[in-house]
């Protein structure tokens, strides 16, 4: 029934990262979520074994994969059950934009980094007042002859401590169009003026370092903006695409994960004499979420097929994020409530689980956002 | 048909706000919920002042409210913060035991220091997790003349580090009852041979923490049997009916509190020039989340009153609990959702209401165990609808 084809390398990769993650990143995991972050060097670590950015091509220091690489890297982090350790969001939603937007010179000057580890990557959109509604941005970017002076603060910025580079998107105060305004810039950490906040206390994905960046007077030379002026907006919706499409690839293997624990644990379990799996109640709950998770993965999968051959699918996209969002939360809720008192405690994966997919129906645009999208597509 | 409160309902509710109001700080909240620690001292505050959400019927010492006023008052603390609010009024639960029981002598030690906030027990009842029934434990004190020596296991005792002393559910042999009737059985935390084992970090309800206990070989005298042997189990299905209906009022004060705080939220947040308040899916969200709320507090309020009528009536109280542990969820749920990512973030509080109202849902006694009683009550009423 899949309709994704994965060669023998592509197993490979994933076996090589599978035993990677087994030895290096697992069984550090508790810590990172106490440390709220993970450490560089980790980072450092995936680069080196080629886990970082597989689908960049070797003309910019990349393995040339394709797309499935990183569904297999989605596939194999939903596994270790963090969110830290956030690599699709460097790999397939930041270096993209270096990848397409960015000059000759910035292109040499950062990937070959994007791809060892050195550099590790956030992109800074949201804002305290403009988080679905990213036109009303209030970060300006003033340029002049040489140089840019930035001036503005951004939140919710995953790797946002751990970052190297931000690619960040900021307006012109002088153009009152809010879609031309925009224009996206790359700050390297370190800029005077560029500061960081702590990681911020959140409800799940505590290893990973979201945060606050503030920005005054940061002042970057003009060759730091990526791609012409006044196109961020474009740039930022024609890269939503991929960005929607990796969150709907990750939940459906988040909640796969879950409701194979949940069986396994059902089986374990016992209610009365039998195994709590013999319970018609149990099973049918069990049955429904893998009737869903099942649908949704084959549309997640005819996604990526098209997404693959280059078509514009951002209503679909839309959809699957919308669909798959919400059933990764609604399987954490049941899983929960077939485990009982054993899942109230952080013991339990699944607790973890329900913590961190909450959060996916937020980020990467609300699924009101995704509505409204798949709305204007629909009837205009 | 009345459906008004009381002048003195008004007032204890109004106490309790003002006293969550005082005493409830969202600093000290995010803090002991990160630490999993109990918050004592503003326990036995509360406590103090009466509203450690325990009813007594007007009859006792230290609190006179009626289970119609506790779901009130517990109601109004956990609005005002879910993990504060769960704490104070659950820590108490274990006095309906000895309520119910009536032993002065124990009242006299017992309960009466725990309504002045001055002593903490912890219920260790259950042997299995989950399991309701509790007609098939094993944990047996032997009377040996002047003391009891009791062996025993006990799974997810709520408020076990903090407690002390524990109100035990065992089997006490005798020569006129050789299958060991139930009984219960007061055990001061003091005593040797109790082996206390913290179940670690929670998802939600961490103010509450909770371990496993074993007792080995513990001796406990024999004045410290709260009931005749025989009717241990019999009180604990009443307290289970009372413990179920504060859940629920806990619940359905979780789901206010959520709800108020998204309310706030959306009224000052704008997106597109608009305020998130005034989107139409906004508004429906808000209705459907006070139709939730609204109809198991209803229920709360006549499984409460049945309660303060002697009427221990199991169904009323699973469908009070029921409802309002699924409002609780889908309340906090929505909350965070319409807050977005702030909603998401610890400082905003909804990401904590969601965590304690799935607490309340999955936490015994709820979740499956409870659907089935439930289920066969239901069953067994044959569409005779009583009221």
């Amino acid at each position: 029934m899949e309709i994704l084809t994965f060669s023998k390398g592509h197993l490979e990769f994933e076996e090589r990262l599978g035993n990677f993650l087994d030895t290096e990143v697992i069984p550090d995991i508790e810590k990172w979520e106490k440390e709220k972050i993970v450490p560089k060097s980790i980072w450092k670590r995936m680069g080196e074994q080629g886990f970082l950015c597989p689908c960049l091509p070797r003309k910019f220091g990349g393995t040339g994969g394709d797309f499935l690489h990183s569904v297999i890297v989605a596939r194999q982090l939903a596994r270790t059950n963090h969110n830290g350790l956030a690599a699709f969001i460097h790999s397939d939603i930041v270096v993209p934009y270096i990848e397409s937007y960015g000059s000759a010179d910035q292109q040499k000057k950062y990937l070959p980094g994007c791809v060892s580890g050195d550099i590790i990557t956030a992109v800074a959109m949201t804002e305290p007042d403009a988080g679905s509604d990213l036109a009303s941005m209030a970060t300006t970017a003033v340029e002049n002859n040489k140089d840019v002076v930035i001036n503005g603060t951004k939140t919710f910025i995953s790797n946002g401590v751990n970052c190297d580079l931000v690619v960040l998107a900021a307006r012109d105060p002088d153009e009152k169009d809010p879609h031309k305004a925009v224009s996206l810039y790359l700050v390297e950490s370190g800029t005077p003026g560029f500061k960081k906040g702590k990681p911020l206390e959140k409800m799940g994905w505590k290893s990973q370092d979201t945060a606050e960046l503030f920005f005054t007077d940061v002042r970057i030379p003009k060759a730091g903006r990526l791609g012409k002026k006044g196109r961020g907006f474009k740039m930022l919706m024609a890269k939503l695409q991929q960005e929607r499409l990796v969150c709907v690839v990750s939940t459906v293997y988040f909640s796969k994960n879950m409701v194979d624990w949940t069986t396994n644990y059902m089986k374990k379990q016992r209610t009365g004499p039998k195994p709590s799996i013999n319970s018609q109640a149990v099973r049918f709950a069990l049955v429904e979420m893998a009737t869903e998770i099942k649908i949704v993965e084959v549309f997640m999968e005819k996604l990526v097929q098209q997404h693959m051959a280059g078509k514009n699918i951002i209503k679909e996209t839309s959809m699957g994020k919308y669909f798959a969002t919400d059933l990764v939360k609604r399987t954490a809720l049941r899983c929960l409530d077939l485990i009982g008192d054993f899942g109230s405690l952080e013991e339990c994966p699944v607790a973890r689980t329900f913590r961190d997919s909450r959060i996916t129906s937020i980020f990467a645009g609300t699924n009101e956002i995704m509505k409204e999208i798949i709305a204007r597509f629909s009837f205009s | 048909m009345d459906f008004s409160l009381t002048r003195f309902q008004k007032s204890i509710l109004k106490a309790a706000k003002e006293f969550a109001k005082g005493e409830f700080d969202k600093d000290i909240a995010a803090d002991m919920d990160k630490k999993g620690k109990f918050p004592e001292n503003i326990w036995k505050k509360a406590a103090g002042l009466g509203l450690a959400g325990v009813h007594m019927n007007g009859e006792a010492q230290g609190s006179s409210l009626a289970m119609t006023d506790q779901v009130l008052t517990a109601g109004a603390l956990c609005a005002a913060d879910s993990g504060l609010g769960t704490s104070v009024a659950g820590a108490c639960r274990g006095a309906e035991c000895l309520y119910l029981a009536g032993n002065e002598a124990i009242n006299a030690n017992f309960l009466y220091p725990m309504l002045d906030g001055e002593k903490l027990c912890a219920c260790a009842f259950s042997e299995k997790s989950g399991c309701l029934d509790f007609s098939d434990i094993s944990a047996t004190a032997v009377d040996q003349g002047k003391f009891l020596i009791l062996n025993g296991k006990k799974e997810y005792v709520l408020f076990a580090e903090p407690a002390d002393f524990f109100i035990v559910l065992c089997r006490v042999p005798s020569d006129q009852a050789p299958k060991a009737e139930t009984s219960l059985l007061i055990v001061e935390k003091k005593t040797h041979g109790i082996h206390i084992s913290p179940l670690g970090e929670k998802l939600g309800l961490r103010m509450s923490p909770v371990a496993d206990v074993e007792f080995s070989n513990v001796p406990v005298p024999v004045s410290n049997l709260v009931t005749d042997p025989g009717t241990g189990l019999d009180i604990v299905q009443k307290f289970l009916i009372i413990d179920q209906v504060s859940r629920a009022a806990m619940a359905a004060g979780i789901a206010r509190g959520a709800m108020d705080r998204s309310l706030d939220y959306t009224k000052q947040r704008k997106q597109f020039n608009t305020f998130i308040a005034d989107f139409e899916v906004t508004q429906h969200k808000f209705a459907d989340m006070a139709v939730q709320i609204r109809s198991a507090e209803l229920l709360i309020f006549e499984a409460a009153w049945l309660i303060d009528q002697g009427r221990f009536e199991k169904d009323i109280a699973a469908m009070a609990l029921t409802a309002a542990s699924m409002a609780a969820v889908n309340v906090a749920d929505e909350a965070v959702q319409l807050m977005g990512g702030y909603g998401y973030m610890s400082e905003y509080e909804v990401e904590r209401f969601y965590r304690d109202a799935k607490a309340i849902r999955i936490t015994h006694p709820c979740g499956r165990g409870l659907k089935n009683s439930l289920a066969k009550e239901v069953i067994k009423r044959k569409n005779q609808w009583k009221f």
